[in-house]
């Protein structure tokens, strides 16, 4: 700085000047500097180690959608990584040596079609292949292929494929869920989902299905053999447990493979157990029983008289097993009596009937964790003719699952229990559960169950299933064809339970339009195909659920009859 | 006075940048290694995830049945063979005595002692 001599007077004033300007400049700075260091000693010493409030990293990547497992842990739908190759055709120096090079890789690639891809430098991005294995992109990438690139993309799969495929549904693309259990979990929203993971690793927990794989399985691969045996359109079967309203397996055949989601709709593969509703027949019968016997309209020593038809104005009511005589309850139940019922249901009245089908949740559309659910279909008009066909399951249609939720309260001591896909505690189970009737009356249709399977219409599943105290009631419904009831097509079922005396496990067997066979006598009702295939079902299923076999005196004698053959 | 201050200042400005820059290029280092990490993981997890999918698509109970049907000759296990435990003692036969024919006979000895010539 160089200060002009002389005139000090000035040079003085000068410097004053310069200096104050200088002083305030110097403030405004060193203020500035203060806030921002006041800031910063802030920031990392009194939050940072005072206060413990440690800045980190926001989570910002999607959460994953979550696996989803059986009750016993099984992979029932996982997402993956996978790897797609593309090519960037002007790119690539030597068309003939990348095709050579690619093919000797993935051999099922149609040479011609892909040198064609290759040799077209208009496009700059051409897919070759979608969703490769890691070991084929490896030695792809180890080729080093001028040109040749990869990208990841996320893939939902189903590794047991057809398995519990109505209940686990599909996602679309986008690995949106677009049915079953996966629109389920979307629609639950980021929070549920967020629930199941752990947020700090970036990985999900997976979704427990109350779903058993193995029950499952043998469920499906018993229907599977009856559709073929007897000649049926199509088939379904539930296993619920009788205490938590769980359901262990729930089969619809046809079904589809979730991995490839177009073969899904097809119309014949719709979820038959929740999306369709049926008349269900005879299967109803005991919900008529329980209900005349927990209003006092009659006791187990009642009887009906049977001898004659039922004629309800126009209309005559017949059985299809007519015995023509009075009935005890216990005979209208083995034989199934439609006049028998109609009288009970008589006997409780109207509006009675109606008020126990209501408090049974057969007006109101049953509504578990899937999406595709229906509701059911009820007359309009509800009258005397409605009330005694309703008694033995025509006239009124719900969702099979209904059917056996509700069988399930009959028999469980009378709670009648929400079903669910998702696993559930007895006590969570307990809390839902509302009281449709008394314990006493459950005790007593348990023991129509089993005094059906030991000597009414459901005796062959007893004989196959042996030794698991097997309990039930068969029906078969005639459907309608063209706007009348059809002899020839039938919708036939079973619905049963065991072991009886302490009911564990419901059960429900459908088969649609059974034909009938040389061996089955040219009979094609309930008690030839689905009693027989339920039978095989609980004789596969009870040993994996812990249901311990036990013989009658008789029993041993015929297992014994048997060994001899043998 | 003033130039000593500030050679001190330059020479302190100096040091400060220096000290900076390592440490930035430490932490760079740092974080290059927590990326690998990460992406490690991230692989090694897509791989147990790619593995799991393949071990219960290679365990499915359909294609378990199909093979132990092809493979084993096995059948399925009815009620009347199951037994309690506390009475497995006297529900099993009784073992049979070894046979010594059987242990001149048996190919795996005969196998092993191969291998020891």
């Amino acid at each position: 700085m160089t200060i002009p001599k002389g005139n000090k007077a000035n040079w003085s004033k000068g410097r004053l000047k310069g200096q104050n300007r200088l002083r305030l400049v110097v403030l405004g700075f060193s203020l500035c500097f203060a806030i921002i260091g006041g800031r910063l000693v802030e920031l990392s010493l009194v939050r940072g180690f005072l206060q413990n409030d440690k800045a980190r990293p926001t989570h910002q990547a999607r959460l994953p959608r979550p696996d989803i497992v059986d009750r016993n842990g099984m992979l029932l739908a996982t997402d993956i990584k996978v790897h797609s190759i593309f090519a960037n055709p002007r790119k690539i120096i030597d068309v003939d040596e990348a095709v050579e090079l690619i093919t000797a890789v993935l051999p099922h690639l149609d040479s011609g079609k892909l040198r064609k891809k290759l040799s077209n430098r208009k496009r700059a991005f051409r897919w070759i292949k979608r969703e490769i294995s890691p070991t084929l992109r490896a030695e792809l990438h180890d080729l080093g292929i001028p040109g040749v690139g990869f990208r990841k993309e996320t893939l939902r799969v189903y590794p047991n494929g057809n398995l519990a495929a109505h209940v686990l549904g599909y996602v679309d693309v986008d690995s949106k869920g677009i049915a079953g259990m996966e629109k389920y979990l979307d629609d639950q929203g980021a929070l549920y989902t967020a629930s199941l993971g752990d947020p700090e690793k970036n990985a999900s927990f997976s979704a427990y299905l109350s779903i058993d794989g193995r029950v499952q399985h043998a469920m499906a691969d018993e229907l599977a053999k009856a559709v073929v045996y007897f000649k049926a359109k199509a088939a379904s079967g539930v296993v619920m447990n009788a205490n938590t309203g769980e359901i262990l397996a729930m089969v619809s055949l046809p079904d589809y493979n979730p991995n490839d989601p177009l073969s899904a709709q097809d119309a014949k593969s719709i979820n038959r157990v929740t999306t369709g509703v049926y008349e269900l027949g005879s299967v109803i019968k005991p919900v008529t029983f329980a209900m005349a016997l927990d209003t006092g309209a009659m006791t187990m020593d009642s009887r009906f008289d049977a001898r004659l038809p039922l004629a309800i104005g126009k209309a005559r009511i017949n059985d299809f097993h007519a015995q023509k005589r009075i009935l005890t309850v216990e005979e209208i139940f083995t034989y199934s009596s439609n006049i028998g019922t109609a009288r009970m249901a008589l006997a409780v009245g109207i509006e009675g009937h109606k008020a126990f089908l209501r408090k049974a949740g057969f007006f109101d559309k049953l509504r578990a964790e899937l999406p595709e659910a229906a509701a059911p279909i009820i007359p309009k008009r509800w009258g005397k003719l409605t009330t005694v066909t309703a008694a033995f399951g025509h006239g009124f249609a719900i969702q099979p699952l209904q059917g056996i939720s509700v069988t399930a309260a009959l028999i469980n001591g009378g709670k009648l229990i929400p079903p669910t896909f998702l696993k559930r505690g007895l006590e969570s189970s307990q809390g839902l559960a509302t009281q449709l009737i008394k314990p006493t009356t459950s005790k007593n249709i348990r023991d129509l169950f089993r005094l059906n399977a030991v000597s009414g219409t459901a005796r062959k599943a007893d004989k196959i299933a042996i030794g698991y105290r097997i309990g039930g009631k068969t029906g078969t419904a005639e459907k309608v064809v063209n706007g009348r009831y059809s002899k020839n097509h039938r919708l036939n079922s079973f619905v049963g339970a065991f072991p009886m005396e302490d009911p564990k496990y419901v059960i429900l067997v459908m088969i649609d339009e059974p034909q009938p066979l040389k061996e089955t006598h040219g009979y094609a009702t309930s008690g030839w195909n689905a009693v027989p295939t339920a039978g095989k079902v609980i004789a596969r299923i009870a040993p994996l659920l812990g249901v311990k076999p036990r013989f009658t005196d008789a029993e041993k004698m015929r297992l014994a009859k048997k060994k001899q053959v043998h | 006075m003033l130039k000593f201050v500030n050679s001190l200042l330059v020479l302190g400005l100096l040091g400060a940048a220096f000290v900076v820059y390592s440490l930035e290029y430490s932490i760079k280092q740092d974080e290059r290694l927590i990326a690998k990490a990460k992406s490690d993981a991230r692989q090694t997890r897509e791989t147990i995830k790619l593995l799991n999918a393949e071990w219960s698509m290679l365990t499915r109970p359909d294609r378990l049945q199909r093979l132990a049907k092809q493979h084993l000759n096995l059948q399925p296990v009815r009620a009347d063979q199951m037994v309690k435990p506390e009475v497995i003692a006297t529900v099993l036969p009784e073992r049979p005595a070894p046979d010594p024919t059987a242990i001149k006979n048996d190919p795996i000895a005969k196998m092993l002692e191969g291998l020891n010539k």
